[in-house]
């Protein structure tokens, strides 16, 4: 009989970082599974996501922010904002949680062999991606040059700051931070997403834009990259549904007749051009 | 009508009780029983309580395949870990009575529960283990419109018997071998139907189609129209009377939604699942406070379109509707399912 998939199996949390603080703040949690053989066989691709257990609280999809290039630990990078995800922000190193997956479709890296890749995040919006981006300098002859372009409502709030500083430093990607409103001690873009994005411009010509972040900046992040002449088919996005079951049964993360957690998370704008706007 | 696989045979009305004693032996019998001025499928503890007398009952059969509450896992209050399945028992369940549209709704539940890549082990070990004798409708009852979604007061889909009730008793078709294994078993109180029996049955199943009082339009073509029917503004008008109580989707027999929950209690802790409506504004609910569903009409939509819609484009020719009639029957505002399809069906072929 095969393995009952609403059961979760324990992992032991390795590291907490602290992303942001705040109200709001975020945590990343680097976990690993306790037996050693789910740890093996546990494959993913970039974009899949992983559905954590707290006992007591619930469970909560998440995307799994690592490339499977960086080991074979997992992470999961968790804004403070529901009922799990509180209660989530408390784990210590050491302590357990639950973790079932990995699913969904995750990013077509292979079909993406070969062009430049550029990244658009807003917010909570770019672990996903980073899961994508880390997997693209982790094989750098895979793919042409690689742009992220990322922001936050305040400096304070910016995910992975200093590791996106030390990417563009290294000059292995080029790497465009904003911020919504104004801040003393602040060089970068001030102002929206998909405004930093019409002012940068980047060029359509053999490149994949994928975002992911508020429903409401993908929506105009599309609109700009469509008015910059990218295609439907290069720009992608992860629409990440309120999910209960992760495995196409509980039936709320639909967009029209797909379940976002089957067929998705990972839609390029050509498909979601096709379903009703359900999202 | 009558397949070729399938045994006729007459229970007299005189050996019911005997029947269904012996069902009880059986299996876990599930058959309709008075609560208050409600009929429902319920455990029956005492062969007396079975009603013969019964129209449709409250609920149909998804209750028994897929409860409104059940135990995923368990685990320890404290720790967490170990978390334990707590799987279903195996024992036989037998629902004497539900209807065939009831039945028929199983197809859907089954769509869903059993799509690949992950089968719901809850779910599969239920139905697996469920025994269906149908009562077919002689007289289909106010709401009822079978007949013009796929289906017929007298439909075997998924039954594995189908009883009809003739003068004396009823003519007992065994469809499964699940059923067969039944009908050997209580073959003491079985006799051979007459020729006159059968032509009575014959006639009834025959003629009850034609006592179908309503009738949906031809909704096959609606998944084609998607796109235009997701933008009408008739989903505006019914979502307006709608106050989204849910009972619609509580009471349809191939809605199958729900969700997960902790509950601790006493240092041992629960993983529930139990069901949940697409006609809550927190079903859709992101924690961020953004909501695709956001109001009555885009949730009314949902529940519509699913079902004539997504549910066939995703499995072609399952419209995911019995045509039972309970969810227009009682729905405290009167909002009804077939004016709904009617005018989608007339605004869909403006541009079809």
């Amino acid at each position: 009989m095969p393995e009952n998939p609403y059961l979760p199996y324990p992992a032991i949390v390795r590291e907490v970082r602290q992303e942001t603080v705040g109200e709001r703040a975020v945590r990343t949690f680097i976990v690993d599974f306790e037996d050693e053989k789910r740890a093996s066989e546990f494959r993913y691709r970039p974009g899949q996501l992983a559905m954590l257990s707290v006992f007591g609280k619930g469970e909560s999809m998440i995307s799994i922010a690592s490339s499977p290039t960086m080991g074979s630990s997992l992470q999961f990078t968790v804004m403070r904002v529901g009922r799990v995800t509180s209660i989530m922000h408390y784990l210590e190193a050491g302590e357990r949680i639950g973790v079932r997956g990995p699913y969904g479709n995750g990013f077509p890296m292979d079909d993406w062999e070969g062009r430049n890749l550029l990244f658009i995040g807003g917010g909570i919006g770019l672990p996903p991606l980073r899961s994508a981006y880390m997997f693209a300098l982790d094989n750098p002859n895979r793919f042409g040059e690689i742009t992220i372009i990322y922001g936050a409502r305040t400096s304070a709030d910016l995910v992975f700051r200093k590791e996106l500083e030390e990417i563009s430093r290294s000059g292995k990607a080029k790497v465009e931070l904003s911020i919504d409103r104004p801040e003393d001690g602040w060089n970068g873009f001030v102002g929206f997403v998909p405004a930093n994005v019409k002012r940068l411009a980047p060029k359509p010509e053999n490149t994949i834009a994928v975002t992911c972040g508020p429903v409401i900046m993908i929506k105009f992040v599309i609109k700009e990259l469509m008015e910059l002449g990218f295609k439907p088919d290069a720009i992608f996005t992860t629409l990440e549904n309120k999910m209960k079951c992760g495995i196409g049964k509980c039936g709320r993360c639909n967009i029209g007749p797909v379940l976002v957690c089957k067929k998705g998370p990972v839609f390029s704008y050509e498909q979601i051009q096709k379903m009703p706007k359900d999202f | 009508m009558v397949s070729k696989e399938s045994t006729l045979e007459f229970l007299p009305q005189k050996n019911l009780l005997g029947f269904i004693k012996k069902l009880m032996e059986l299996g876990e019998l599930y058959a309709p029983k008075a609560e208050g001025p409600i009929t429902d499928l319920r455990i029956i503890h005492d062969p007396i309580d079975v009603l013969v007398d019964f129209e449709q009952t409250r609920q149909g059969i998804r209750a028994i395949a897929e409860p409104q509450n059940e135990i995923l896992l368990t685990y320890d209050a404290k720790e967490g870990f170990p978390a334990k399945e707590t799987l279903p028992a195996t024992r036989r369940r037998i629902v004497l009575w539900c209807r065939p549209c009831d039945a028929r709704a199983l197809t859907f539940l089954d769509d869903n529960f059993y799509d690949s890549p992950y089968s719901d082990p809850y779910y599969a070990r239920r139905r697996e283990n469920l025994v269906l004798i149908g009562l077919g409708c002689s007289h289909p009852f106010p709401y009822c419109f079978c007949g013009s979604v796929g289906g017929d007061p007298f439909s075997r889909e998924n039954l594995d018997m189908l009883m009809t009730q003739v003068i004396g008793g009823y003519l007992l078709e065994t469809i499964t071998g699940k059923g067969r294994e039944i009908s050997d078993r209580v073959k003491e109180l079985l006799r051979a139907p007459t020729a006159d029996q059968v032509t009575e049955a014959e006639n009834i199943q025959r003629n009850a189609a034609a006592k179908l009082r309503r009738q949906a339009p031809d909704v096959s073509g609606l998944s084609g129209k998607m796109s235009s029917l997701f933008e009408s503004p008739i989903w505006r008008k019914w979502g307006e009377k709608c106050i989204g109580c849910g009972i619609c989707t509580y009471l349809c027999p191939t809605c199958w939604c729900f969700d997960i929950t902790d509950i601790e209690t006493k240092g041992k802790g629960y993983r529930i699942r139990s069901w949940d409506s697409c006609q809550f504004p927190l079903f859709t609910l992101h924690t961020s406070g953004h909501n695709p569903r956001p109001d009555k009409a885009s949730r009314l939509r949902q529940r519509v379109m699913h079902k004539f819609c997504y549910h066939p484009s995703n499995y072609p020719g399952h419209i995911a509707c019995v045509g039972c009639g309970r969810c227009t029957e009682l729905c405290p505002m009167d909002i009804d399912l077939l004016a709904i399809l009617g005018e989608l069906s007339e605004a869909g072929g403006k541009d079809a």
